[in-house]
């Protein structure tokens, strides 16, 4: 059965099709759109959602060209319909329920948490239950995945999402947009003293990254040398993270991990989480960032589990994973 | 050739279907909010009214606004779905259907949308954009017959002139449109600025 899978929920125009019937990512074009929010630092929800109705039509005959397959035979369209900005989630959502409409395919709507919580596992099965850590821009969480569609909220953060974190600190330090791959390249390089940074004292599996995004901007505006500040900052950041996980494994005896998400690329991040001694679950790098693979792999096993989706579903901006 | 046409640029979200020029259906609803989770039901409709399967439409002609920027790329959007798989899709600004068919009976047409924060989408001769009312009538007061065309309200200081609220749903008078009058598939938001934060709109 071949499915695609579109994502238009934050400022990647993404479209896949996945082979489900072997279980393989045939294409999966991702058409960025960093240039034109950097002078802004930060993600424009209006400007994403004209990139991605500009550019949805061209990401979709790309996806199927490299999949060597034609319209017909897709047999399902899968699209995340929530959470994310409400402008750019409606694009994606419109354009696949068009051509669900079009081919009359089944249309599966997909929440975007949870298909980045099962990403590490395109190209094969999950085993239950697992531990999912998701860190990206909008998100940062820890699930108890019990099987598909059981899932309990163990964390979450309680202010700014971790990549957020990231490009504030980018943004504060003059290092542009998207902040995750220049902080962890300016940390590669590094190799000076670490700055004392406060790690948050958030009880529970809850995280905050406010307090540590305020001491750098305090430390920048004193003076602190920027590749030492960033650094200093992506080694407390990436240690608190895995204190919880630590934290979250103790606590459920669960140790099978599987860590999704754009900060899930992080360098430090999987070298930390490498001697974690879980069983560890990371996707591939084109996998870790907002993508449509993840959304045709778990729209085609939640097709599976509760059929289709009416093409009169609507996109919602907040959405807890439940 | 069967023609389907669609408008969600505007409040009312419209579908109509027509064959060589007859128009066969019309549905419309006047709840922006919902048009994203209508349109296909509604395609469905106008579909079912005019006897006709998607597979018999051979021409899709959709609005590509002024209007409300998510209804400008609900419209689009949905042309492109039809697009990519085959269809030929055509597009009008809304602001050329609402004035189209008032220059035949001797009238200078001015069609004109709400556009918000006190500003309206006019269409003036072949000058299309946004103006404050009083910007509108001093274009106005130049021309000889004006027909102010509208949508929604038109503002107090211009309702001193000939004018006419145009009932018929947007996606009827795209149907209507000569060939010339419709261009490939584009975006018309006209306020661009209002894309950037409000702080860096310069």
């Amino acid at each position: 059965m071949i499915v695609l899978g579109v994502d238009t929920s934050c400022d990647d125009t993404s479209i896949a099709v996945y082979d489900a019937s072997s279980n393989k990512v045939l294409s999966n074009i991702v058409s960025s759109q960093y240039e034109f929010h950097r002078e802004f630092g930060g993600v424009v929800p209006e400007i994403a959602a004209r990139k991605h109705a500009e550019n949805i039509d061209l990401v979709f005959l790309e996806a199927l060209k490299v999949a060597q397959v034609s319209p017909s035979d897709l047999r399902l369209v899968c699209a995340t319909n929530r959470p994310g900005l409400l402008p750019a989630l409606l694009v994606g959502l419109t354009f696949a329920k068009g051509i669900s409409y079009n081919l009359k395919v089944p249309f599966k709507a997909v929440h975007h948490i949870e298909a980045h919580l099962f990403s590490p596992f395109i190209g094969s099965e999950p085993s239950y239950p697992f531990l999912g850590l998701v860190v990206s821009g909008g998100h940062t969480l820890i699930v108890l995945v019990e099987r598909l569609g059981r899932y309990k909220v163990l964390g979450k953060t309680l202010d700014d999402a971790v990549g957020e974190a990231y490009d504030k600190v980018a943004k504060i330090t003059g290092l542009g947009y998207p902040g995750g791959p220049v902080i962890d390249k300016i940390y590669r390089s590094y190799d000076g003293d670490y700055l004392k940074l406060p790690k948050p004292k958030v009880s529970g599996l809850n995280f905050s990254f406010s307090g540590i995004k305020s001491a750098v901007r305090r430390l920048a505006e004193k003076g602190a040398p920027t590749y030492q500040l960033v650094s200093s900052f992506q080694r407390v950041a990436v240690s608190y993270l895995i204190d919880k996980l630590k934290e979250a494994v103790k606590e459920t005896k669960v140790k099978r991990v599987a860590v999704s998400g754009g900060v899930s690329a992080n360098s430090l991040l999987r070298e930390e989480l490498a001697s974690l001694g879980v069983e560890l679950y990371i996707p591939p790098l084109e996998f870790t960032s907002d993508n449509g693979a993840m959304v045709a792999y778990l729209g085609y096993r939640k097709f599976l589990l509760e059929g289709e989706d009416s093409l009169e579903v609507g996109a919602l901006a907040r959405s807890q994973i439940t | 050739m069967n023609r389907l046409s669609l408008d969600l640029s505007l409040p009312e979200g419209s579908v109509s279907v027509e064959r060589n020029g007859e128009l066969l259906s019309t549905v419309s609803w006047n709840r922006p909010k919902i048009h994203a989770e209508v349109v296909y039901r509604e395609i469905n409709r106008a579909l079912s009214l005019a006897g006709l399967s998607r597979e018999e439409i051979d021409e899709v002609v959709v609005s590509s606004g002024p209007g409300s920027f998510t209804g400008v790329r609900l419209s689009i959007t949905v042309g492109k779905a039809f697009k990519v798989l085959g269809t030929k899709v055509l597009s009008s600004t809304t602001l050329t259907a609402l004035s189209f068919g008032y220059e035949a009976l001797g009238f200078v047409p001015v069609a004109i949308l709400p556009a918000r924060r006190g500003r309206f989408y006019a269409k003036i001769g072949k000058f299309q954009g946004d103006l404050t009312e009083k910007e509108i009538e001093e274009k106005v007061k130049l021309l000889e017959r004006p027909l102010l065309v509208f949508k929604g309200e038109l503002p107090p200081q211009l309702t001193s002139y000939l004018n006419l609220k145009e009932l018929t749903p947007l996606s009827v008078k795209l149907l209507k449109l000569p060939r010339e009058e419709l261009s490939p598939l584009t975006f018309h938001y006209i306020r661009e600025h209002d894309a950037k934060p409000p702080n860096k709109r310069g």
